[in-house]
């Protein structure tokens, strides 16, 4: 089977200059376009990503994960007139061999955003309890929204129509942590939303973003908040429309 | 208010008055601040000049004491501007991620024009 040629992956990185050209080595066997956004890295992230092949883009100062993706969205609609983005994790964590059956629904008319979900499959190995319990909770509530059965709303491993990387260009998208609160938005704003299932291996560097005691805390809160706030948001197909217009 | 508190009161509130005044002229505050700020230094100085205000005041609100009810209002206060500050700090967050993308792509644009440029020229 040939290279993805119809899809742009767009791989934010921050100071993950130890372990870029591997995953990029990787990726690049599976894809012909990636994207690294360089969240303002103090390493050398973005040399060795365009060493590797990849189109970088270097943000001046760090705008966390959410940041970046969405500078990766605004990149693929505006710079590149390819149908499908996808967004993939630097620190080797994701398997681009699940590439290709995560865009089939998108091809296929099926879906227009794709989660790859580690928890379709059974509890996947390597997650810490807490975090396994924070997914799950997430996961249920996600799912009690949306109507449909949601297993792994913080998974970033995602493939999505190019419609809805224009809508995610919006002020509403968080720059934080777009998870659960992104999939509750988009079903409401009518897109179809499914999960495929993967494997994901622990992050070789061992870092992430919700590490520590106060970040998890700080989390969880937020995530709350920002579920409520997305169920409850009066009109989401009108932005859906005001997101298209602008794009 | 005790009279021996009010020269206290009326000193805070020059000092207030100098301060914002020196900032506006360094063109360290923006108008609407010192606009904001000049406010609260005339309403420190009225408060601590015409008392019977501050004491038909403290009736109003169903305070013990003026003092209590200076301190009522000092808290009312802060609080609200506190959160007028995390609206501009959020609005200010917005503001910077748009120009870093901005730049993000600017840089890139750049590049491959030098890039470019370099290629004819070989």
């Amino acid at each position: 089977m040939g290279r993805i040629t119809d899809a742009l992956v767009v791989t934010p990185a921050y100071n993950e200059a130890k372990v870029i050209e591997a995953t990029l080595s990787a990726l690049f066997e599976k894809v012909e376009r990636a994207l690294v956004v360089d969240d303002g890295s103090s390493d050398e992230t973005s040399r060795r990503a365009a060493a590797a092949g990849a189109e970088t883009l270097r943000l001046a100062t760090n705008l966390n994960y959410g940041g970046a993706l969405q500078t990766g969205f605004l990149y693929a609609v505006k710079k590149t007139d390819l149908p499908y983005i996808m967004t993939f994790d630097a620190d080797g964590q994701h398997d681009p061999s699940y590439l290709e059956a995560m865009l089939e629904p998108l091809r296929t008319g099926k879906a227009d955003y794709v989660i790859g979900s580690r928890y379709l499959e059974g509890s996947p190995r390597g997650v810490p309890a807490a975090r396994d319990l924070g997914i799950r909770l997430f996961a249920a509530a996600a799912s009690a929204v949306v109507g449909q059965r949601i297993t792994d709303p913080t998974s970033g491993l995602l493939a999505m129509t190019r419609e809805v990387a224009q809508v995610l260009c919006s002020d509403f998208f968080p720059q934080d942590y777009p998870d659960a609160d992104v999939v509750i938005l988009l079903s409401r704003m009518g897109f179809r939303i499914m999960e495929v299932p993967v494997r994901m291996k622990p992050s070789p560097t061992g870092k992430s973003m919700h590490s520590g005691v106060t970040r998890p805390l700080f989390y969880v809160a937020k995530m709350s908040l920002a579920m409520i706030h997305a169920a409850a948001r009066p009109d989401p197909r009108q932005k859906r429309k005001e997101a298209k217009i602008a794009a | 208010m005790l009279p021996e508190q009010r020269p206290f009161a009326i000193l805070t509130a020059l000092l207030l008055l100098a301060l914002v005044v020196v900032l506006i002229r360094k063109r360290k505050l923006r108008e609407e601040y010192a606009l904001l700020w000049l406010g609260v230094g005339l309403i420190v100085m009225v408060l601590a000049t015409w008392y019977s205000l501050l004491e038909w005041l403290t009736r109003a609100i169903g305070a013990v004491d003026p003092t209590s009810a200076l301190f009522i209002f000092s808290l009312l206060f802060l609080l609200v501007i506190s959160i007028h500050f995390s609206v501009v700090n959020s609005r200010m967050k917005d503001q910077i991620r748009d120009l870093t993308q901005e730049i993000a792509f600017l840089r890139k644009e750049i590049q491959s024009r030098v890039k470019k440029g370099n290629d004819e020229s070989n």
